[in-house]
């Protein structure tokens, strides 16, 4: 298992490599930061050639992407390449330095690193009541079969996954965030008459002086946003562990667990249960990606200042330095998120051997 | 047992902090629906950029909505029939008097050293990414006052343009804190806005990166403005669109929304209109004739059909049907409200019947699919516009009422960047391209040029962006001498008696057959969202919107 672990990294160094050569030149596709001085008959041409010099963008392209990578920098090309310590360089991603924004100059880890938390916080707690639900509600519509709730669920189901994420937002905003409802917040991660914005010092000191209300504002700012982004994964997922725990609950073992008077609880949980998730942890695992898809267009409806907002931001500046910086993270975690399902296949499943 | 006990706690606990958590009194959250990209007026390129900064910064003089211009930091409006300026010799000496005792906020004097350090900044050759360039600013050969509040302005030839100039006044000290190099990503810094030194009445204390930008009552503005800000705070906070936008407002979730605009006229069913506020705003949409691709398709007779086109579009029409009738139609392109608007009246009917015989008289004649063609060339027009819903709209409703008289129009959506990008950033077969002029006809808006001079390089002929450097705004490439010289006029004196009587050629010309270069379509709204407790709120059409006066605002 470690030897194959260790091979599917090394695997994956020439796939993200590749990857990001695509992206960089997608980016350069959609057109250039000194686009915004177009209409501005004020800016010369020779304030936006400085400009376009300042942020090496008059540079060829292939020599733009070699200084992103830090194979090219200050020092001769290949020396430039080494750890900083070994006297190479200590620009580009070699050197863990992903650059600055065009557009606010700060460090594009910082900008990441800021916007990381509110995506952590609606994932995870997404991520969370996406699995268990989808489990229980899949678990008791194949052991309840044809049952009142089966068909509820079914038809969840088939109306659920149909549902376009963003009309989702807007209809949930619509009918429970704003009058007669007004049940939850529209947007946003806080109250702004109560509460500081989120990730700044000032909001800090209020959680550390109001835990309870911090949580509860919090809390409640998630709930739109969490239903819309999981929505559509539980009624695909809810159907795919009934599917499968049907299957379990007709096997032989099963029938033959029945017959030895064993408990039907633990028939259920011990025995069909434990084999039917074997599909169901793969395909979690795999999906774990889409969540991060997801909150590109959750929180965008809902302005939850997080990754997802920042890429659609980036693209509307063309800043490259940000916009590869978010992009080769998903990417890595797109890697990651296959080979920990192929690892978590094998620790579920004693018949799988990878070395 | 014990665990319920501790869950019943545990949601009371909850429910007693949420409702003792005590709310300011005095705040006010504004809403926009895009996040800046920097408070540095000077680097600004977005509204939204102005519209925050504009609460930090002051200038020398503000416009009001009336558009009068009224000083602001200073005492008096200088003017040539105050003494305000003089000319001297070729350039011209402008003096301004600052208010006396006035503050930045960290407590150091306003002085005319401010405006001299402003003025080197903006100079200063390392300083790249000036969103208004150095236009104005280069023709000051010298500024006197030192620490004192008279500052004199010397210009080596004549600017028109002096009274928008300082817009706004920057701390000499603070801004030669930072290396010039660096100031587009370090002074007025997003992410540390507290190190910054500022005028208006609230200075910000910290950004949450697309989400909101907390501002505090700035306790030195007095000193300017004689009285404390309205508020304790105002916070921006900041939306990814307008629909979510204008949900959030009746979701109760903030005070003032701003950047709205006609489209979104129709979305705002269901609120009262007591807390719509809706101006004319001074942007208006035009249809813009390339004179150089029509000429070069149809020879003599471009001007004669380019006549036909302006009879022949319905704007009525235009005005009712895609943009739901919330918007007003006009034949000038300057706003009413600016002191050298001149009524030029006219009808705006559209006359199809006079169009088509005008064209007939010409020589052009119906081929077998109903459109024209002379001397076998088909009266057939690249029509250009943006992806935005409502041009389309409208260029397809154009594209139908051309066909009625035999002009066939070809409607092209492109994006912003294809449509505005400029000479070097896009290639000269582009599309749909203004520098390049790779269209016949393109539909876009222009705002009404507040300042006499924001004409000039749109239609005076030293505009047209074939010429290097490539960067005149002349994309109708529009060549008058009578043009030409009432905007040399303009540019050439401060004597408000001879840039009215210029200007008032400008709008005889654009009214007359002359005009070949523009339709004007509409003039576009202004709107505001504004809860009923705030109070104070007038809106403005220039680009300070509605918190031009935020200082003055106050709530319940």
């Amino acid at each position: 298992m470690v030897k194959y672990t260790i091979r599917r990294c090394i695997q994956a160094i020439p796939v993200l490599f590749l990857i990001t050569i695509v992206l960089f030149l997608m980016m350069h596709v959609q057109g250039n930061p000194a686009d915004r001085f177009a209409q501005n008959a004020k800016v010369t041409a020779a304030q936006i050639e400085a400009f376009k010099h300042r942020w090496g963008l008059d540079d060829p392209l292939p020599l733009q992407y070699c200084k992103w990578l830090g194979v090219c920098g200050d020092k001769p090309i290949l020396i430039n390449a080494l750890p900083a310590a070994l006297g190479g360089g200590n620009n580009g991603i070699l050197h863990g330095d992903l650059g600055y924004s065009i557009f606010d100059g700060r460090l594009v880890t910082d900008v990441i690193a800021q916007r990381a938390l509110p995506t952590i916080i609606l994932t995870s707690v997404a991520y969370i009541i996406w699995i268990t639900v989808a489990l229980l509600a899949g678990v008791y519509a194949a052991v309840k079969r044809y049952s009142l709730f089966d068909s509820g669920l079914t038809i969840f189901n088939y109306v659920g996954y149909s549902l376009p994420t963003f009309w989702l937002g807007l209809m949930l905003i619509t009918f429970l965030a704003v009058p007669p409802l007004r049940w939850f917040p529209a947007s946003g991660m806080t109250d702004a008459y109560t509460t500081p914005a989120f990730g700044t010092d000032s909001y800090w000191a209020f959680v550390a002086s109001n835990p309870f209300y911090a949580i509860f504002d919090l809390g409640r700012h998630l709930v739109l946003p969490v239903v819309t982004l999981v929505a559509v994964s539980i009624a695909g997922d809810s159907r795919f562990v009934r599917s499968s725990m049907l299957d379990a609950l007709n096997q032989d073992y099963v029938k033959t667990a029945r017959a030895k008077g064993v408990p039907e609880r633990s028939v259920i949980l011990r025995h069909a249960l434990r084999n039917a998730l074997l599909p169901v942890v793969t395909n979690i695992g795999l999906e774990l990606p889409f969540l991060f898809s997801g909150a590109i267009v959750t929180e965008t409806i809902f302005a939850w200042p997080g990754m997802g907002r920042q890429l659609i931001e980036s693209v509307g500046h063309t800043d490259y330095p940000v916009l590869m910086g978010i992009l080769l993270i998903a990417s890595v975690f797109v890697v990651a998120a296959n080979l920990l399902a192929d690892i978590i296949y094998a620790v579920v499943d004693p018949r799988v051997k990878y070395d | 047992m014990y665990r319920r006990l501790f869950s019943v706690l545990a949601v009371a606990a909850l429910v007693v902090s949420a409702c003792s958590s005590s709310t300011p009194t005095k705040k006010i959250v504004v809403a926009e629906w895009q996040y800046p990209d920097t408070i540095n007026p000077y680097y600004a390129q977005a509204e939204t950029d102005i519209e925050v900064s504009d609460s930090m910064f002051l200038s020398f003089v503000d416009v009001t909505p009336d558009l009068r211009t009224v000083p602001d930091l200073v005492t008096t409006v200088p003017t040539l029939a105050n003494g305000g300026v003089k000319m001297n010799g070729a350039g011209m000496d402008v003096t301004w008097t600052l208010k006396s005792g006035m503050q930045w906020s960290d407590g150091s004097a306003i002085t005319c050293n401010d405006l001299i350090g402003t003025w080197k900044w903006i100079m200063d050759s390392a300083n790249t990414g000036l969103a208004g360039g150095t236009i104005g600013w280069e023709d000051i050969s010298g500024i006197d006052g030192g620490t004192g509040t008279t500052c004199v302005m010397h210009f080596s030839k004549v600017y028109e343009g002096y009274l928008y100039l300082v817009a706004p006044l920057l701390p000499a000290t603070y801004i030669q804190s930072v290396s010039v190099a660096d100031a587009p990503t370090k002074l007025y810094a997003l992410g540390n806005l507290k190190a910054g030194v500022y005028d208006g009445p609230y200075i910000p204390t910290d950004a949450a990166a697309d989400s909101q930008v907390t501002t505090v009552a700035n306790s030195k503005w007095s000193t300017i403005s004689g009285k404390a800000p309205g508020v304790d705070q105002v916070i921006w906070k900041y939306y990814a669109d307008a629909a979510t936008m204008l949900q959030g407002y009746k979701a109760g979730e903030y005070d003032v929304a701003q950047d709205l605009n006609d489209a979104d006229i129709p979305s705002l069913a269901g609120i009262d209109t007591n807390q719509q506020v809706i101006h004319d705003s001074l942007t208006y949409e035009l249809h813009q004739f390339n004179n150089a691709s029509l000429t070069k398709k149809f020879g003599a007779d471009a001007p004669t059909i380019i006549a036909a086109i302006k009879l022949a579009v319905d704007r009525q029409a235009i005005a009712a049907g895609p943009l739901g009738g919330n918007v007003s139609v006009s034949n000038n392109f300057i706003s009413p409200l600016t002191w050298y608007y001149k009524v030029e009246g006219g009808s705006t009917a559209a006359d199809p019947k006079t169009a088509a015989a005008n064209l007939a008289a010409a020589g052009w004649v119906a081929g077998s699919d109903g459109i024209l063609a002379k001397g076998g060339v088909k009266l057939e027009l690249t029509y250009c516009t943006t992806t935005r819903q409502v041009r389309q709209d409208t260029l397809k409703l154009v594209a139908s009422q051309l066909k009625a008289i035999g002009i066939q129009a070809d409607v092209n959506a492109v994006p912003s960047s294809d449509l505005f990008g400029a000479w070097n950033d896009v290639t000269a077969t582009t599309k749909c391209n203004l520098a390049h002029g790779t269209f016949d006809v393109a539909e876009f808006a222009y705002v009404s040029p507040l300042d006499p001079l924001g004409g000039y390089n749109v239609y005076s002929s030293t505009g047209i962006p074939d010429v290097a450097p490539h960067n005149g705004q002349n994309t109708a490439r529009i060549s008058l001498p009578a043009l030409d010289k009432a905007y040399n006029d303009v540019k050439n004196s401060v004597d408000v008696n001879v840039v009215k009587a210029a200007m008032g050629v400008v709008q005889d010309i654009y009214v007359s057959a002359q005009n070949t270069y523009e339709l004007p379509l509409y003039m576009r709204k202004d709107v505001w969202l504004v809860n009923p407790r705030i109070h104070n709120f007038t809106g403005n059409p220039t680009t300070s919107s509605g918190e031009w006066n935020i200082g003055d605002w106050t709530a319940d």
